[in-house]
């Protein structure tokens, strides 16, 4: 009996083990068998991560090497409020540590209680100490991604100009969004798995970041920041609306300073006014008045038609078909020079000229300028201008376009136009990158407008023109200069012209007998004084000694 | 049994050398996360060094502390000389 009951607890038990062991082998199968991929891909989840590595956007550098924009590290803090577990803490957290103005509790709250939502910004792109601080706090369901920040370490300086890169920084405007694709890397991605306590115990599959490539420009800045301190000071002294000026080498077409005022700080484009942000120099035209003369003179010299001491016979005023056109100033009717009529900026004088010259020729003389179309400077959004086809002149275009009315030109087009005469007649193409990643850019085209005698005489009468004409105050003491002024009417939207609002410019080389400098300055609506000799001049003047001075430029009349 | 015991022990050191292999490479993966994180440290804080650097280079910035601490003046176009070396 004992041993009939002995065995019949073996086989109990044996029953029991089989069941167990049975059940284990059925769990097994279920965990294996059936869960086994969604119980193994939330084992990865868990202990695997893909890392992206940020590619740093390129750095934007002056011709010095001066950082005018940079990438600096910052740190994107999130939530999935899915899992988070303490909502107000971390609301709470993220105000007090991020501050006010980049974190409102109030605001944030309810987004982490939402849990129809698997992602919330915190704080985007923050300073990595205070994230690395918030993170150490250890809430549920909040994650950190390395991020990068544009910053504009000279805060105005060349703002307009090197236009700025956005928030998930690819370039929105400027150079930022022209060489976008050059300065924005690739991104590297990184799966790494980690332990229980998260720390990376082995990296599965790593591809490496490429970085964007580093543009240097022809900029200076220091000529640019003298350039924009001399326009806010035009500014404000003539009640201007805007400036603008271009200082550039005529010999190779670098661009040392595109500058205007008003500016704004580049960190923080989004609270700018759009309209500040447009480089007009390159994207606004305007209608230049007489500094477009110079077309008009060198186009009747060239052509044979004249030379600088022709003389003429001027009435105050001229009728060209419904139109009246007179000179600047009061006059009685006198014998003038084509040099003078250059240096007294006369109008009568210069249609004189343009029909003599004839309108194709001028048109063609306004095509060997570049007038109506681009320059090809390496900025984007350049304006053509406006030119008005031949086809579609009446009868009085000849008394306008001349004297640089009914034609419209970019302030980085009439620079190449004097940076042409002031480089022996040959036209270079202006351009603001000197290298891309340290590679040359191609160099820029060339072309021959003027003969060198030709030049040689227009030259000598642009010198005229400041020497004894209406730009007197563009004189530098020490040097010879040359130039033109320029002071037209603003057009209105119906076609005729502003009352009361002008454009006063002056654009010049110097030292004259040997350039080495092109300025253009254009004054926009200035009040109290509208004239180029007397609004713009004096910022030709100060931007133009400044630069002399500072590139160690030997004056070319001293005592003079 | 001689050579039996030979090839437990030839196994023995053989399954160490693994594990001792395995905690190396997981050093070396805890060294490398490690550097990884100071290299991106790094990185910002020479970016942001880079920044400043370029802040304080501004040179209205420089000219208006030449001016206010220093007591300094721009040189007038009459007061610098200019020699030729060609003559």
């Amino acid at each position: 009996v004992a041993a009939k009951r002995a065995n019949s607890r073996i086989r109990l038990l044996l029953a029991v083990f089989v069941l167990v062991f049975a059940a284990t082998l059925a769990r097994a199968a279920w965990l294996q068998g059936v869960r086994g991929d969604a119980l193994g891909a939330m084992a990865q989840s868990q202990h695997r991560e893909v890392r992206t590595i940020p590619a740093s956007r390129g750095t934007i550098y002056d011709r010095d090497g001066v950082r005018l924009a940079i990438g600096e590290q910052a740190t994107t803090v999130y939530a999935d409020p899915r899992q988070v577990t303490n909502a107000s803490g971390i609301a709470r957290a993220a105000q007090r540590i991020f501050g006010k103005d980049v974190v409102d509790a109030n605001a944030l709250y309810p987004q982490l209680r939402d849990k129809s939502r698997a992602f919330v910004y915190i704080a985007r792109k923050a300073d990595p100490d205070k994230a690395a601080a918030f993170a150490k706090r250890g809430f549920d369901g909040v994650g950190v991604q390395p991020e990068e920040r544009r910053a504009y370490p000279q805060r105005s300086v060349a703002a307009a100009l090197l236009g700025f890169a956005g928030v998930d920084n690819s370039g929105i405007a400027g150079l930022e969004y022209g060489y976008d694709k050059l300065l924005r890397g690739t991104p590297g991605e990184q799966t790494i798995v980690r332990d229980p306590f998260g720390r990376a115990i082995d990296t599965i599959s790593s591809t490496p970041e490429h970085e964007g490539s580093d543009v240097f420009l022809t900029i200076d800045h220091t000529i640019q920041a003298q350039a924009e301190s001399v326009l806010r000071a035009t500014v404000q002294k003539w009640g201007a609306k805007s400036a603008s000026a271009i200082v550039l080498d005529p010999r190779n077409g670098e661009i040392l300073a595109m500058a205007q005022a008003p500016t704004f700080d580049a960190n923080k484009f989004a609270r700018t006014n759009p309209a500040l942000t447009r480089n007009r120099a390159v994207t606004d035209a305007y209608e230049p008045g007489s500094t477009f003369k110079l077309v008009t003179v060198s186009g009747a010299l060239s052509e044979g038609i004249v030379t600088p001491s022709t003389r003429f016979t001027l009435p105050y005023s001229l009728k060209v078909a419904d139109r009246v056109v007179h000179d600047a100033e009061q006059r009685a009717t006198e014998t003038m020079s084509v040099a003078r009529i250059l240096s007294q900026s006369s109008n009568v004088g210069t249609i004189t000229l343009a029909e003599k010259l004839g309108g194709p020729q001028l048109m063609d003389w306004m095509g060997r300028y570049g007038f109506g179309r681009t320059t090809g400077v390496d900025y984007p959004g350049e304006s053509p201008g406006i030119v008005l086809p031949y086809d579609k002149w009446s009868g009085s275009t000849i008394g306008n376009v001349p004297i640089g009315q009914g034609v419209a030109v970019t302030p980085v087009q009439m620079a190449a136009a004097y940076a042409a005469v002031a480089n022996g007649g040959e036209w270079v193409e202006p351009h603001l990158v000197e290298k891309i990643a340290g590679h040359k850019v191609p160099k820029p085209a060339r072309r021959r407008i003027l003969t060198p005698s030709v030049n040689a005489e227009v030259a000598a009468m642009l010198g005229n023109v400041v020497a004894e004409g209406t730009g007197v105050e563009a004189q530098i003491p020490g040097y010879h200069v040359a130039g033109k002024t320029g002071t037209a009417q603003v057009p209105d939207a119906r076609g005729g012209y502003s009352s009361g609002k002008y454009v006063a410019s002056f654009v010049g080389f110097v030292p004259a007998s040997k350039p080495r400098l092109v300025v253009l300055v254009k004054v926009q609506e200035p009040s109290g004084a509208i004239w180029g000799g007397s609004v713009a001049a004096p910022a030709f003047r100060d931007i133009a000694r400044f630069c002399l001075q500072y590139l160690e430029i030997a004056p070319d009349a001293p005592g003079h | 049994v001689a050579g039996g015991a030979l090839w437990i022990a030839v196994a023995g050191v053989l399954l160490v050398g693994v594990v001792f292999m395995n905690v190396a490479v997981l050093r070396l993966n805890l060294q490398l996360d490690s550097l990884g994180r100071e290299r991106t440290k790094l990185r910002a804080e020479n970016a942001a060094l880079a920044s400043q650097i370029s802040g304080a280079a501004n040179s209205l910035k420089i000219e208006a502390q030449a001016r206010k601490q220093l007591g300094l003046e721009p040189a007038g176009a009459d007061q610098i000389g200019y020699l030729d070396l060609s003559k």
